[in-house]
C-alpha cells in the first residue's frame, strides 16, 4: 500500500519536473521570438501554453486523486498541497510567456525604434529565477529557494529602469506610443514571472518546512 | 549444542546405570536363591542323616538352628506337630506341594508364598520315618532387593547428572573451539580486509570444511579482485571520456552517469541515491528523445541541442539490450561544435568561391553580350567596356592564380626544397615593391630589426610579408603607419607586422585566415584583393612549420607575429 503510495508520489514528483521544464522552454521559445522578431517562433511560443495547461489539468487530477484516495498526513500533505498550488503558478507563467508572444506578433512586422535596452537582462533574470525555484523543487533545496525570492527585487529594479527609459524615450519620440505600450506591457509580464518563480520558491519552502511565507500553516 | 551434549550423555549414563542395576541385580539375586537353596539343602540333608526322632525335636539338637530357618514336621494326616516357630497356627499342610511331592517320592521342594508366613520362602522337604521333615528360609523377593538398592542408584543418577553438565559444557566448548575459528576467519572474509589464513584445526573431521574455506576464500579473493580491475577499466573510461555517458533502468532512473554529462547538462548533479533523469536535465529535446526510446516507438533516436554556452551537442538515445531482452536506456552526448563550424565554414566557402568567380564573369559577359549585339557603337565607349572586361578578366586570372597557389602550397609539403633566407631581405624587397602604393595612401613603412636566416622557400616567404604588409596598407587610414621588425629570438625567427588601421574584430578575428572571408560583407572592390592573401600567408606558415598569431582591436590597429623555426 505504502509502496503504491510512494510510486504515485513519485510520479507526481516528475509530472512537476516535467512541467517546470515546459514552463522553461515556454520562456525561452517567447524571449527568442522576441529578439529574434520572429513571427514563427512567437506563433509556436503561443501554440506551446496548450501544452502547460493539459499538463496543469493532468496534475491537478493526480493531486486529488492522492489526496482522496490515501488521505496523506505530514509531509506527504504538504507535497501534494504545494504541488497543487505550484501548477497554479506555473501555468500562469505559461499563459505569461504566450502573452509576450502575442505582443511579439503584433511587433514583429514593424522594426524595432527602441533598442531593447533591459529588456534582454530582465527576460535573462527571470528564466534563471524560474530555473532556479524549479532546481529548488527538484533538490529540496531550501537556500536555493530563498535565492530565488531575493533574486525578486533584481527583476523589479530593472522593471523600473525599463519604465523609466520609455517615458523618457516616448517624451523624445512622439509618434512611437503604441510601441511604448507594448513594450511596457513585454516588461510587466516578465515582472509576473518573476512574482510567480516567487511563490513557486514560497511553496517550495512550504513543502520542505511546513513553513509558508514565514508563518506556519497548519 | 551444550544442551544436547547433556542429555545425550545423560541418557546415555543412566540408561546404562539401569541396565547395569537391574542385570546385576538379577545375577545376583539368582546367586543368593541358589545359595540359600543350597544351603538349606545341605542343612535338611544332615539334619536327616543325624537320625534324630521325630517325638523329639526340640531341644539341642535345634538349639543351634539359626532363626531364619525354620524347620517343620508333618505327619501323614498332614498336621503340623512341630515348628520352630511354636507361636504360629498351622492349618493342614498336606495340600503343601512341597509336602505332597515329599511323600510321593522322598524329597519335594518349592518357592512360594508362604501361607503361614505370608513371606516368600524356599521350602525343602524330606520324608523321614513316616513324617516329612520341612525346612524352610525365607527369601527377599526380587522387587524387595531392588529396592534396597534404590537409594544408592539415585546418588549415583545425580552425581551422574552432575558430572555430564560439566562434560558436555567441557566438550562443547572444546568442539566449538574450532568452529569459532572457521567463523572467525569466515568474518575476515567478509569485511574484504584480505584473503584468508585459515589456522590449522586439531580435529580431523572438520579439517576438510577449513581447508574449502581456504580455497574457496582464494577463489573469491582472486574473483573480487578481477572484478574490481574490470570496475577500474570501466570506469576509468567512461570517467575520462570527453563524451557524456548515461545509463537509464526501464523507468528512467539514473544507473550510472560520468563526469562529462554532468558537465555538459548539469553542473550540480549528484548521484547519492535513486535520481530520474529529470533530476538531471529538463531539456525537452533530450527527454522526449528518451521517451521515444521508451515507449518502444523506435530503438534509437538523435537529437542536436545547444547548451546555453553555444556548445553544440548530438544526444544518442540507445535501448540497452542483454539477451534480447531491453533492460536499459544508453543516453550518449557528443559534442559537435567543431563539426558544425567545420560545417558552415564549408557552405561558407562554396557560397563564396561560386559568388567570387560569377561576379567578374557575369560583368564579362553582360558587357560582350552588349558589343557582340552591336548595341554600342561609340568608339570610346567600346574600349571603355573593353577595358572594364580586360579588368574583369584579369581580376579573374588573379583569383585563379591565387586559388592555384594556394593549392600548390597545400601540396607542396615536403617537395619543395628549403634554403636559408634571410628575412630581412625579404622585408626589404616589399617594402621596394609596395613603397609606390603606400605613398599614394600616405601611409609610412617603417622596418627595424636584424638579420634573420631561416631555412624556407624564398619566394613563399616574400609573398608571406608582402601579403601581411599590403594588408597592412590597404586596411589603413589615412597617415597611418606600418611597423615592420625582424627578430631572432631562441631557435626561431620573429616577424612582426604592425599598423594602427582600422583593425578587427573579435567576431571575425578567429576566421580571417579562411579562404574568401572578408571582415567586410560588401565586398566592395575598393580594397582588391580576392580573399586569398591571409588564406595563402596561413599556408606558407603552416609549410614552414611555423606558428601566427594575431592581436588585433577594432579602431587602434593589428599586429600580426609570425614566428618561423630556423
Amino acid at each position: 500500500m505504502r509502496n503504491h503510495f510512494d510510486s504515485q508520489l513519485q510520479e507526481l514528483n516528475l509530472d512537476l519536473i516535467k512541467m517546470g521544464g515546459a514552463i522553461e522552454e515556454a520562456i525561452i521559445k517567447a524571449v527568442d521570438a522576441l529578439l529574434k522578431r520572429d513571427s514563427v517562433l512567437a506563433s509556436e511560443a503561443i501554440d506551446f501554453d496548450a501544452v502547460i495547461d493539459d499538463m496543469e489539468r493532468a496534475i491537478e487530477r493526480r493531486c486529488l486523486k492522492l489526496l482522496l484516495q490515501q488521505q496523506p498526513v505530514a509531509s506527504d500533505l504538504r507535497r501534494i498541497s504545494s504541488a497543487l498550488k505550484m501548477i497554479t503558478d506555473m501555468e500562469r507563467i505559461g499563459d505569461h510567456a504566450a502573452d509576450i508572444s502575442e505582443i511579439t506578433k503584433r511587433l514583429a512586422g514593424d522594426d524595432y525604434f527602441y533598442e531593447l535596452k533591459y529588456i534582454p537582462q530582465m527576460a535573462q533574470a527571470t528564466i534563471k529565477m524560474v530555473n532556479d525555484a524549479i532546481d529548488a523543487y527538484v533538490n529540496n533545496d531550501k537556500e536555493l529557494a530563498q535565492a530565488v525570492i531575493k533574486e525578486d527585487d533584481t527583476v523589479d529594479a530593472l522593471f523600473d529602469s525599463v519604465k523609466n527609459n520609455l517615458i523618457e524615450w516616448v517624451g523624445q519620440n512622439r509618434h512611437c506610443g503604441e510601441q511604448a505600450i507594448d513594450l511596457i506591457m513585454i516588461a510587466k509580464y516578465f515582472e509576473r514571472i518573476g512574482d510567480h518563480a516567487v511563490n513557486i520558491a514560497e511553496w517550495v519552502i512550504f513543502s520542505i518546512t511546513g513553513v509558508h511565507k514565514n508563518a506556519p500553516i497548519l | 549444542m551444550k544442551k544436547r551434549i547433556f542429555v545425550v550423555l545423560t541418557a546415555a549414563l543412566m540408561s546404562s546405570i539401569i541396565i547395569l542395576c537391574l542385570s546385576s541385580t538379577l545375577i545376583y539375586y539368582n546367586f543368593y536363591k541358589i545359595q540359600s537353596e543350597n544351603g538349606i539343602k545341605a542343612l535338611a540333608n544332615l539334619f536327616v542323616n543325624t537320625g534324630f526322632s521325630p517325638d523329639n525335636l526340640s531341644g539341642d539338637l535345634i538349639k543351634n538352628i539359626p532363626y531364619e530357618v525354620r524347620i517343620t514336621l508333618i505327619d501323614s494326616e498332614g498336621n503340623v506337630d512341630f515348628d520352630t516357630r511354636k507361636n504360629l497356627k498351622f492349618e493342614n499342610h498336606l495340600d503343601r506341594e512341597e509336602v505332597k511331592e515329599a511323600f510321593a517320592s522322598g524329597t519335594g521342594e518349592a518357592t512360594r508364598k508362604s501361607d503361614t508366613l505370608g513371606k516368600d520362602a524356599y521350602y525343602y522337604a524330606i520324608k523321614y520315618k513316616g513324617y516329612v521333615v520341612r525346612f524352610s528360609r525365607e527369601i527377599n523377593n526380587i522387587s524387595s532387593v531392588f529396592v534396597s538398592i534404590v537409594p544408592y542408584v539415585v546418588v549415583v543418577v545425580f552425581a551422574l547428572i552432575v558430572m555430564s553438565t560439566v562434560i558436555a559444557s567441557k566438550l562443547s566448548e572444546s568442539l566449538i573451539k574450532p568452529v569459532n575459528t572457521l567463523v572467525e576467519s569466515l568474518n575476515v572474509l567478509k569485511r574484504n580486509e584480505k584473503s584468508v589464513d585459515v589456522p590449522e584445526i586439531e580435529y580431523d573431521e572438520l579439517r576438510p570444511i577449513a581447508r574449502t574455506i581456504k580455497d574457496l576464500s582464494y577463489e573469491l579473493w582472486g574473483y573480487i579482485a578481477s572484478l574490481k580491475e574490470e570496475k577500474e577499466t570501466i570506469s576509468l573510461i567512461t570517467e575520462n571520456m570527453v563524451e557524456g555517458m548515461i545509463l537509464l533502468d526501464n523507468y528512467l532512473n539514473i544507473l550510472s552517469v560520468n563526469k562529462s554529462a554532468i558537465n555538459i547538462l548539469n553542473h550540480e548533479f549528484v548521484l547519492d541515491k535513486t535520481k530520474n533523469i529529470l533530476q538531471l536535465t529538463r531539456n525537452s529535446e533530450i527527454i522526449s528523445a528518451i521517451e521515444t526510446v521508451k515507449s518502444n516507438k523506435s530503438p534509437s533516436a538523435s537529437v542536436t541541442i545547444t547548451t546555453s554556452n553555444q556548445k553544440h551537442y548530438k544526444v544518442f538515445v540507445n535501448h540497452a539490450k542483454s539477451n534480447n531482452f531491453v533492460c536499459g536506456i544508453i543516453v550518449l552526448i557528443v559534442d559537435v561544435t567543431e563539426s558544425i563550424k567545420v560545417e558552415e565554414i564549408r557552405r561558407d566557402f562554396a557560397a563564396n568561391v561560386s559568388h567570387e568567380l560569377k561576379t567578374p564573369l557575369t560583368t564579362i559577359k553582360g558587357f560582350g553580350e552588349m558589343l557582340s549585339a552591336g548595341i554600342i557603337t561609340d568608339r570610346s565607349d567600346i574600349s571603355r567596356y573593353g577595358s572594364t572586361i580586360c579588368r574583369e578578366a584579369e581580376r579573374l586570372i588573379l583569383l585563379i592564380n591565387d586559388i592555384i597557389r594556394l593549392s600548390e602550397i597545400e601540396e607542396a609539403g615536403s617537395i619543395k626544397e628549403k634554403t636559408p633566407v634571410d628575412l630581412l631581405e625579404c622585408v626589404e624587397e616589399a617594402k621596394n615593391v609596395l613603397q609606390k602604393i603606400a605613398a599614394e595612401k600616405g601611409v609610412s613603412i617603417e622596418i627595424d630589426g636584424e638579420s634573420a636566416v631561416v631555412s624556407g622557400n624564398k619566394s613563399y616567404l616574400n609573398e608571406l610579408v608582402l601579403n601581411l604588409a599590403d594588408n597592412a596598407i590597404k586596411y589603413n587610414n589615412v597617415d597611418g603607419h606600418v611597423w615592420i621588425s625582424v627578430k631572432n629570438f631562441d631557435s626561431k625567427a620573429l616577424l612582426v607586422v604592425k599598423d594602427d588601421g582600422i583593425g578587427i574584430s573579435k567576431e571575425h578575428q578567429e576566421r580571417i585566415f579562411e579562404r574568401f572571408y572578408r571582415v567586410d560583407k560588401s565586398r566592395s572592390k575598393q580594397t582588391g584583393g580576392t580573399g586569398l592573401g591571409l588564406s595563402i600567408v596561413k599556408h606558407i606558415v603552416n609549410f614552414h612549420n611555423g606558428t601566427i598569431s594575431l592581436k588585433s582591436e577594432e579602431g587602434m590597429g593589428t599586429e600580426i607575429t609570425v614566428s618561423l623555426p630556423k
